[in-house]
């Protein structure tokens, strides 16, 4: 018997009783950023593999999405710093051995290309958008250079948007200190699932049949690669040591065994995936229903994996005295 | 002295039941109290009751004390003093294995108007036409003289702090010396001619102590490092190492009583009288008969804005006091509680 | 490479908190907030006990996590020692170094938002004084020192008394030491 407390009252805000530092800004962030990713990575391959007659959603007005998309993730991630007057600081240095250094630097990157892929297009998917872009000074120039370097941005925008996605997985993983991400497996599970989401977007988009067809097809495969992935992830902690065992005892008959199963594996990538299996066979009719399931699932993946890792710890000492007390010190 | 403790005739020092018992009524035997550094209230246990006949009986309360607390409120006169770090003190004189001598000085100036001891007493003094028997103005100048009776000074003091002197009796006794002790017998007495003659028992008799009625358990009470007595708690970095108590309590009798870590309950004793709200901890620190709690919580005084209802008292709760028959001291371990969970 | 390191001995311990006491008026740590506490550890069943006093701090680590995963350089080993410290204007208060710590050692200062957290008190070392902490403890169960001098008191102390680190296990190199 070990009783592990805290002599000295603590209440360290956001830290105790246990690590509370990113609620929802990050998760909304990660979801949002795996989704660009995806959707960048979706309309790159549209160009690269000449599909602009079968998946003419994809190819032409689909990367538009992107740079919407993440800015909404970027303005969560804003919201989350405690320190904001601060933020130019990601972008006066480089730290290498930062994965977080690293996505800030990425993002300078993927913004751009963003913008490069998008213009690429715009003729084709918003006539009247690219109309008022042609009245701007340089507008037409830039439509023109765009759709020239069509094909070379969308060979730069795979490994950089597979880049932007896997890294949202990376940063959580590199931490050794919270034992349910720190697994290789994170990083390759939340692009799977961001290309997973951007296909059902597309789901959304698409009116053609047979490009709809594709997204099924895809994303029925992508789920079946992401539920390997996070049985593969349990398989590793459950195999690990002391703290992975009780990493992942949080989902395998802990506290967070019914959301992870019952709100996240199921109506997020199982009841999906079986949807999405009918509507292919013609059993059911396109629907919608499928495609919300899976950004559903998307974010819930984010939103449970931030709170198990935080959750998951190697130091948990018992709090000994109400920390309300302790607010009569400042009120 | 023989008066009020002459039940107590082996006993050369005060006894406060003693002396609180003679202090209630019109024509009891002390007309006034000067409290020094002792929150009453809640120092022993059951008091409360006396307390308020004493105030209303007792011609003058004072309190002298560095902080305020319950006590403060019965007082006719508070005179606050300057803690131990604001003030001279006498010198700390201990013959121990090495004589030594240390000084007591102040780190910094009193705060406010609080004064030293040593000044309210002179003061007081001036005021009752005694000040002939105080002959200095400042505390240094007595310091100064008892330090020069002995070949040192105030300033030599001021320097080097604690001064050892070499012994003047050997420490040890010498082996198979002949030594005279104090006793009637003047040998070491194991067998006491005095308590016996005093209707004591000469030998000490064990008494088994009362067991914990079904249900209850022993009350015992203790210190924390973090606070001196109750006197802290409302001290903002004190209270903010350790804001409440919490009550010890064995795993097994946790689970029997149905009651978690952390949950809040309320103690009651046999004769029915509720704590505060008080925090369990379920510790395997604690005897499975017993709990156990630091002592100093559970305040009551709204002004004591951090300390107010923080934690339980203990003293309150000491239905069953045990005082020594021949000392007069007060045996507050001798009773006990059941613990009544708190809704919500 | 100057490597600091504090070493104390649990077996003087009394866990009174004057250790957090004096580090909270050294470095003005604003109320509801600790740079150091105090925990009790008990190990075994009544009667059979074995009771552990430990204050514990930010661990200066060799191998800092904290360090590493900061994005903007603002978590930084200072000078050329392994004192850990936050540069708080090149703070955005991302937290990253916060979730890198396996000893929940740093917190968010308030109101300000960025990250704070025991600093070995670099300022007094830099007048020849040790620790707040050190400095106060009333039974001097800590000590504070160079690691790589051997003749230091420190160094000296860890090769006569049997000693741990915490969770050494997180491959961080923690630099306070626990004389059991």
């Amino acid at each position: 018997m070990v009783e592990e407390l805290l002599v000295t009252a603590r209440y360290n805000a956001k830290v105790d009783p246990s690590l509370a530092i990113w609620s929802w800004e990050i998760p909304v962030y990660l979801f949002l950023g795996g989704l660009t990713a995806g959707i960048m990575c979706f309309a790159a391959y549209a160009v690269l593999a000449r599909k602009a007659a079968d998946m003419p959603f994809t190819h032409d007005r689909f990367a538009l999405w992107a740079p919407v998309v993440l800015s909404v993730g970027m303005t969560a991630l804003f919201l989350d710093l405690e320190h904001k007057l601060y933020v130019f600081r990601f972008y006066t240095s480089f730290e290498p051995a930062s994965p977080m250094s690293w996505g800030a630097w990425i993002l300078v990157l993927v913004y751009p290309l963003m913008v490069l892929q998008t213009l690429s297009t715009l003729r084709r998917g918003y006539p009247a958008l690219a109309g008022w872009i042609e009245q701007l000074p340089f507008g037409s120039a830039a439509l023109d250079q765009s759709e020239r370097f069509r094909t070379p941005v969308a060979t730069l925008v795979i490994p950089l948007a597979a880049g932007l996605g896997i890294y949202t997985g990376v940063l959580l993983s590199a931490f050794s200190a919270r034992p349910f991400w720190n697994t290789g497996l994170l990083g390759p599970l939340f692009l799977v699932s961001g290309l997973s989401t951007a296909g059902a977007l597309a789901l959304i988009g698409a009116r053609l049949d047979c490009e709809k067809h594709f997204f099924t097809r895809t994303d029925i495969t992508l789920i079946g690669i992401e539920l390997t992935l996070i049985v593969l992830l349990i398989i590793n902690l459950a195999t690990g040591a002391a703290q992975q065992q009780e990493a992942v005892h949080l989902i395998l008959g802990g506290d967070y065994t019914v959301p992870f199963w019952l709100w996240f594996v199921l109506p997020g990538l199982l009841v999906p995936v079986v949807l999405e299996t009918f509507e292919l066979r013609g059993i059911c009719r396109f629907s919608l229903a499928a495609s919300l399931l899976v950004l559903y699932g998307g974010f819930m993946l984010r939103y449970l994996t931030v709170e198990l890792g935080q959750v998951s710890t190697w130091t948990d000492y018992a709090i000994q005295f109400d920390p309300q007390l302790l607010l009569r010190l400042t009120h | 002295m023989a008066t009020v403790q002459k039940d107590y005739p082996l006993v050369t020092t005060g006894i406060s039941n003693a002396l609180i018992d003679h202090s209630m009524g019109p024509d009891a035997f002390f007309k006034g109290w000067f409290i020094y550094a002792t929150n009453l209230t809640t120092t022993i246990p059951g008091i409360r009751r006396q307390l308020e006949q004493a105030a209303d009986s007792l011609e003058l309360i004072v309190v002298v004390d560095t902080m305020p607390a319950e006590i403060t409120g019965y007082a006719d006169v508070v005179l606050p003093e300057c803690t131990y770090l604001e003030r001279y003190d006498d010198l700390r004189n201990k013959a121990e294995r090495t004589p030594t001598l240390a000084l007591r000085s102040p780190a910094f100036p009193p705060r406010h108007d609080s004064k030293p001891a040593w000044w309210i007493a002179r003061e007081l003094a001036g005021h009752l036409d005694l000040a002939d028997y105080f002959p200095w103005q400042d505390y240094r100048e007595v310091l100064d003289w008892q330090l020069q009776q002995i070949g040192s000074s105030l300033e030599e003091m001021e320097r080097i702090g604690v001064k050892a002197f070499p012994r003047k009796t050997p420490l040890y006794f010498e082996a198979g010396k002949q030594v005279k002790f104090n006793t009637p017998s003047g040998r070491i007495e194991l067998y006491s001619q005095h308590l016996a003659g005093t209707g004591h028992d000469p030998l000490p008799r064990y008494t088994p102590p009362e067991r914990p009625p079904e249900g209850y358990f022993h009350l015992n009470y203790g210190r924390a490092a973090a606070h001196t007595f109750g006197r802290t708690i409302n001290n903002p970095l004190l209270f903010e190492l350790m804001p409440e108590n919490t009550v010890w309590v064995h795993p097994a009798a946790a689970a029997k009583l149905a009651v978690g870590n952390g949950e809040y309950v309320r103690l009651k004793n046999p004769e029915g009288t509720h704590s505060n709200r008080i925090r369990v901890r379920v510790t395997q620190r604690i005897r499975p008969d017993s709990v156990f709690m630091v002592h100093g919580f559970g305040h009551t005084d709204p002004r004591q804005r951090l300390a107010h209802g923080a934690g339980a008292d203990d003293s309150g709760l000491m239905h069953n006091v045990k005082i020594d028959p021949v000392m007069g001291g007060t045996g507050m371990r001798a009773s006990f509680v059941t613990l009544v969970r708190e809704e919500a | 490479m100057i490597n600091y390191a504090m070493v104390i001995d649990t077996t003087a311990c009394i866990g009174c908190g004057d250790c957090v006491v004096a580090c909270k008026n050294e470095n003005h740590v604003p109320a509801g907030l600790n740079r150091d506490w105090v925990v009790e550890e008990t190990r075994g069943e009544y009667p059979h006990l074995h009771t552990e006093f430990r204050s514990e701090r930010c661990n200066h680590c060799g191998h800092a996590t904290c360090v590493t995963n900061c994005p903007t350089g603002a978590s930084q080993y200072w000078k050329d020692t392994n004192i850990v410290l936050v540069a708080a204007e090149k703070c955005t208060g991302c937290k990253a170094c916060i979730a890198a710590c396996p000893y929940d050692a740093r917190l968010i200062m308030h109101p300000q938002g960025y990250i704070d957290k025991c600093t070995f008190c670099h300022h007094r070392l830099e007048q020849g004084l040790d620790p707040a902490c050190v400095s106060t403890c009333p039974t001097g169960c800590m000590y504070f020192g160079i690691l790589n001098d051997p003749d230091s008191q420190i160094s000296r102390l860890l090769r006569s008394r049997t000693h741990k680190t915490l969770l050494p296990e997180t491959g961080n190199i923690p630099n306070v030491y626990y004389l059991v």
